[in-house]
């Protein structure tokens, strides 16, 4: 318990107390010309990020790639992950140390609490797949939070919809691996309905199974990233600009306050990235159970 | 698609059951709201985009209340 409190001393208090005599230090004296803390109020615009890199091959608009923010972090976290694995997995003990402990925790809360949870038999060639949906979903989320990058990438929809098209793309192969090109007929035709409405129904379904499933999934994990990154933005740059901007004292003290709401959206999207991570990854299998079910 | 009681019995069945209502219905609402948008547009008629959400809910409902209706 004491090393907690020396922990959240070290990582929450000192930070907010240097961040709080900055932003005292950089109060404009009265009468002064002030600069605005923000020219622009918090928005949409603030998810659009401008070209860090661009390429192009010929003339065409085609070609023209552009590399910016959230797509570099995209490929740190994949980089990351993939050497903190590596090296992790490389001296491994029977008797483990307190972060191979950690590793062997993280994989096997995928493995058994997730995977073979819902999957049951023959749960073992979908665990890589899943830890590494979940790893890159988790490290991403948390980049909202990192102070280097402070961007959830999946708060951009672009990139959401992509993830969202790789786990499609996995589950409906799992199905057909499973069933053949059967799958889509068992997904697609209902059961215990009358033949009359079929050409009602199947339309249906297949807009159910092939389009809107994966659509919730999409706007999940984006809406919910992308709320709450808007909320650390409102409550961060509303509050300084109430320190630096407003005339009465009263709405200066209104500031810090919403500084430290600020600080508590922030803790709050920590917990809430692990649990969209998680329920992601939970749905992943639910819809690769679904798929390679039989019976269903 | 045969009955329920041959599947093995997942653990987090409640949120894949809610995961499956919310696509059904958005699916049933955009397929027959759409298509009534569609035929309001082209025939004229006034009230057909109601008519059409109001199908497509009642579709919805409908093939849920077949799959999972009867499982409890």
């Amino acid at each position: 318990m004491k090393g907690l409190f020396a922990g959240l001393a070290k990582f929450v208090v000192a930070p907010a107390a240097v961040i709080t005599l900055l932003i005292v230090w950089l109060r404009p004296a009265p009468g002064q010309e002030t600069v605005p803390f923000e020219e622009v109020e918090p928005g949409v615009h603030d998810f659009d990020f401008p070209a860090i890199w661009e390429f192009s091959f010929g003339d065409s608009e085609f070609f023209h790639l552009t590399i910016n923010k959230p797509m570099v972090q995209l490929i740190v976290a994949a980089v990351a992950i993939l050497v903190f694995f590596i090296i992790a997995s490389k001296k491994l003990r029977v008797v483990p140390k307190k972060w191979q402990f950690g590793l062997e925790y993280a994989y096997d809360f995928i493995r058994s609490g997730v995977a073979r949870d819902i999957l049951g038999h023959g749960y073992e060639k979908h665990v890589p797949f899943l830890v590494g949906i979940f790893f890159l979903v988790l490290v991403n989320n948390w980049f909202g939070e990192f102070f280097l990058l402070m961007f959830p990438t999946w708060s951009t929809i672009g990139f959401t919809m992509g993830l969202v098209a790789v786990v499609f793309f996995y589950y409906v192969a799992a199905g057909v691996s499973e069933h053949g090109l059967k799958y889509f007929a068992v997904q697609v035709v209902p059961s215990g309905v009358p033949l009359w409405l079929y050409p009602l129904i199947i339309p249906l379904e297949i807009l159910s199974s092939f389009v809107t499933r994966p659509l919730t999934l999409t706007i999940r994990l984006f809406g919910n990233m992308f709320a709450g990154h808007l909320a650390v933005l409102v409550f961060v740059v509303g509050g300084g600009w109430l320190i630096t901007e407003s005339s009465s004292w009263l709405y200066n003290y209104a500031g810090f306050g919403a500084f430290a709401l600020g600080l508590l959206v922030i803790a709050i999207e920590l917990f809430l990235g692990f649990m969209q991570a998680y329920l992601f990854t939970m749905l992943t299998t639910t819809y690769i159970a679904g798929a390679v079910s039989h019976g269903h | 698609m045969s009955d329920k009681a041959d599947k093995p019995e997942p653990t987090t069945q409640g949120g894949n059951v809610a995961e499956r209502i919310i696509a059904e219905f958005f699916a049933g609402i955009i397929l027959y709201g759409g298509l009534g948008y569609l035929a309001e547009r082209l025939l004229d008629v006034p009230y057909l985009f109601m008519v059409g959400i109001l199908i497509g809910v009642a579709l919805s409902g409908y093939l849920l209340i077949k799959r999972f209706g009867s499982s409890e």
